[in-house]
């Protein structure tokens, strides 16, 4: 029952510590804003050039989305305890270590899902893009196994961050081949 | 004031280059979007667009470096608790801030190196600068106009607990609004008068004409007024921004 508490309210005070929120406007400009506009710069890119669809792009950076949310944000959940000195207590504490961490990442996956699929809709809208509702549930699905696998790997940065001090540093190496890809 | 101008760059400057984090932001992603670039406009098969396109990667990174720059620095004082400090100073926050978005600017100076280098070793695209005096003009003129425009982002900044995320969070819109890698007449019509009161504009317009050839000194004189506007603006919502903040009692985080 205990680990079960500090997973979900655990995680959850954590999560809302990542973001420093003061009120949760903070979560717009923060999570959705950079997404929407990625998608939209590299969909009108590809016009220019010619070069693949509008759908292409869409669906490739709203992916794209769900690596950031998940790397970055998983991995500064960790670090973050580093910056404001409560690492060593939470590791000296009796609290499951599985249940700590895992408290961390379940909301990350969360939001990746939820930011991919905010940023899908209002792009589908701004660039006329129509995907059939046949497709969306696979996109879907894709979506939740896409953002488990991003934030387990930013639990591996955030890994990382108890050895090095820079977890965006990390991040940012494997993110920088994760966008030309 | 100029002494203290003067040594807040060289701190930013001393600052940024122990990060390892922004150090590889400046090396890194010049690169990594001018190879983006590269790869889909190589398609147009016209020299010309991929040497416009290095000018508009290497004006993109100028721009991220200097908002990415500020909203680190005030966020890291934040942290700190070094803020109120600043804030307090005899001297007015705006000499403070400045340096720190001029210093960030300058370092987008390499960006315009890097993305000319790489394009000519890997992807063949051809330099050569049409005015070499407008071009020696343009690029301080371009990373001064991009460093008082991230004055007023800044002073937001002092305004807003996250101010990093909100500045990473303002690159792309302003890469788009600006027509740096995608020109502006294939976006919706009201984005043309918007881009007219953004430094990035006017600073890609004018390298990009002195090096491809045209009429780089209006463009050029664009970016020394509209440097000259940010900066009153910017130091009036430095002003405002830091008498609601004492106010609200927001420049101590912890």
């Amino acid at each position: 029952m205990n680990s079960l508490r500090v997973l979900f309210i655990g995680g959850l005070t954590s999560y809302r510590a990542l973001f420093n929120w003061i009120s949760p406007w903070v979560f717009v400009p923060q999570v959705l804003g950079y997404p929407i506009f990625e998608i939209l710069f590299f969909a009108y890119l590809g016009r220019y050039a010619g070069v693949q669809s509008d759908q292409f792009f869409l669906i490739g950076n709203a992916f794209l989305a769900i690596a950031v949310t998940g790397m970055f944000g998983m991995g500064h959940a960790v670090a973050g305890k580093r910056r404001s000195q409560t690492l060593a207590s939470l590791l000296a504490s009796p609290a499951s270590r599985i249940a700590v961490f895992l408290g961390r990442a379940l909301p990350s996956i969360v939001t990746g899902v939820f930011v991919s699929g905010i940023s899908f809709a209002i792009c589908s809208l701004v660039l006329g893009v129509h995907t059939p509702p046949s497709a969306l549930a696979g996109i879907a699905v894709v979506a939740l196994v896409s953002s488990f696998g991003c934030t387990s790997l930013g639990l591996c940065l955030g890994a990382l961050g108890l050895r090095g001090r820079n977890v965006s540093l990390f991040a940012d190496c494997i993110g920088a081949p994760a966008c030309c890809s | 004031m100029i002494q203290a101008v003067l040594t807040g760059m060289r701190l930013h400057v001393k600052q940024f280059s122990r990060n390892a984090f922004d150090l590889s932001g400046v090396v890194l992603w010049p690169i990594l979007y001018a190879s983006i670039a590269y790869y889909l406009l190589d398609a147009k098969h016209d020299p010309r667009v991929l040497l416009s396109a290095s000018l508009g990667a290497a004006v993109m990174l100028m721009w991220s470096l200097v908002v990415i720059g500020s909203s680190g620095a005030l966020e890291q004082q934040r942290w700190q608790g070094t803020l109120e400090l600043v804030v307090a100073a005899p001297v007015s926050l705006t000499t403070v801030v400045a340096p720190i978005t001029i210093a960030s600017g300058a370092f987008g100076a390499y960006s315009l190196v890097a993305t000319l280098a790489w394009g000519r070793i890997f992807f063949h695209v051809p330099l050569g600068i049409h005015h070499p005096l407008a071009f020696a003009v343009a690029i301080p003129l371009c990373v001064l106009a991009i460093g008082m425009l991230g004055l007023i982002m800044a002073a937001t900044f002092v305004l807003y607990r996250a101010s990093f995320a909100l500045g990473i969070a303002t690159q792309y819109p302003m890469w788009i609004a600006t027509g740096l890698l995608v020109p502006l007449s294939i976006l919706p019509a009201w984005v043309g008068p918007v881009s007219w009161f953004l430094a990035p504009t006017w600073g890609f317009r004018a390298i990009q004409g002195s090096t491809l050839g045209g009429t780089p000194w209006p463009d050029i004189g664009m970016c020394l007024v509209l440097s000259a506007v940010y900066f009153c603006l910017g130091s009036a919502g430095l002003r405002a921004f830091e008498g609601v903040a004492r106010a609200r009692g927001t420049l101590k985080l912890t």
